[in-house]
């Protein structure tokens, strides 16, 4: 069948499903062929996600609280979508490839995810996720990295002195970076 | 009779090879100068991949095109740094990350805006 092909899942992912499918990691690749209509869905929550996150916080950022609030809530809607089961099948997968000098920030995604899981199994239905999230984020329960150098630029542009001259490979992570709770 | 057959043949190869070439997945880069400076240049940095456009008036937009399979990534997530050059000097800049997917999007665009401003989205 069509889903079965990666050549025809090449081709044509994208123009159906916003996602390059050659941009996964072969593990996603697997559970698209399994659950082609799942994997739709999931695609779809990840402008959603991101700008929840911008709504949020006023920014998209990296291995900090917005990072957190944005895994959390993702894999929350993704579960209300899908389900927890796929949800954490498919959050798994998309980690299952993070270079080994970003460990840390796998870490950190797959312990937001499982709590943006936990929250949507455990809430009812018509609760809002987001609220939920945010007000877990300020008790502690999810996790961000610190310290890490800064980017580049700040949010509006203006050049950080010291920010990480090679942040694309390393995302600000140094030897001294760990896990926070993000109450901290 | 073999003639027509050859004929078909390269009807049907020559749209395979349009439809190819067609089908190639872009992603667009824009340069919004809202500003009033004269921009030298603006470099895209994704992942390893880097370009460059230079010479960009005040009020001017710059748009170029990429292939998507010109860039490698690491499945995992897409950081996209911009940075805005004036004089030799770097004066501003602009920051993407998203790690839900480790697609490119169809477009991201940086403006410099009037009050000196960025964004990058």
């Amino acid at each position: 069948m069509w889903w079965e092909d990666d050549s025809w899942l090449d081709m044509n992912f994208s123009l159906a499903l916003d996602q390059d499918y050659n941009r996964l990691t072969q593990a996603e690749r697997d559970l698209v062929k399994i659950y082609p209509a799942e994997a739709y869905l999931i695609s779809k929550n990840v402008n959603i996600a991101t700008s929840e996150t911008v709504t949020q916080f006023g920014r998209n950022g990296l291995n900090d609280k917005s990072d957190a609030f944005r895994h959390s809530y993702f894999q929350s809607i993704n579960t209300r979508s899908v389900g927890a089961t796929i949800t954490k099948l498919f959050s798994d997968a998309h980690e299952s490839e993070v270079p080994a000098g970003l460990i840390l920030e796998k870490e950190m995604d797959l312990f937001n995810n499982q709590i943006g899981i936990d929250y949507a199994v455990n809430n009812p239905p018509r609760a809002s996720l987001s609220l939920l999230i945010m007000e877990a984020l300020i008790r502690g329960e999810l996790r961000y990295l610190s310290p890490t150098l800064p980017p580049p630029f700040d949010h509006v542009g203006n050049p950080i002195p010291g920010g990480d001259p090679l942040f694309n490979s390393t995302h600000g992570i140094t030897s001294a970076t760990q896990l926070v709770p993000t109450n901290q | 009779m073999k003639k027509v057959i050859k004929l078909l043949a390269s009807i049907i190869a020559s749209f395979l090879l349009i439809q190819c070439i067609l089908y190639q997945k872009k992603t667009t880069f824009i340069f919004e100068n809202k500003s009033d400076l004269h921009v030298d240049s603006v470099t895209f940095t994704i992942n390893k991949y880097k370009n460059k456009i230079t010479n960009i008036r005040p009020g001017k937009r710059e748009v170029y095109e990429i292939l998507r399979d010109s860039v490698d990534t690491n499945l995992h997530d897409i950081t996209i740094i911009g940075s805005i050059f004036c004089s030799g000097k770097l004066i501003k800049g602009g920051f993407y990350h998203n790690d839900l997917s480790g697609s490119l999007n169809d477009q991201y665009t940086l403006t410099l805006n009037s009050n000196m401003t960025t964004t990058l989205e």
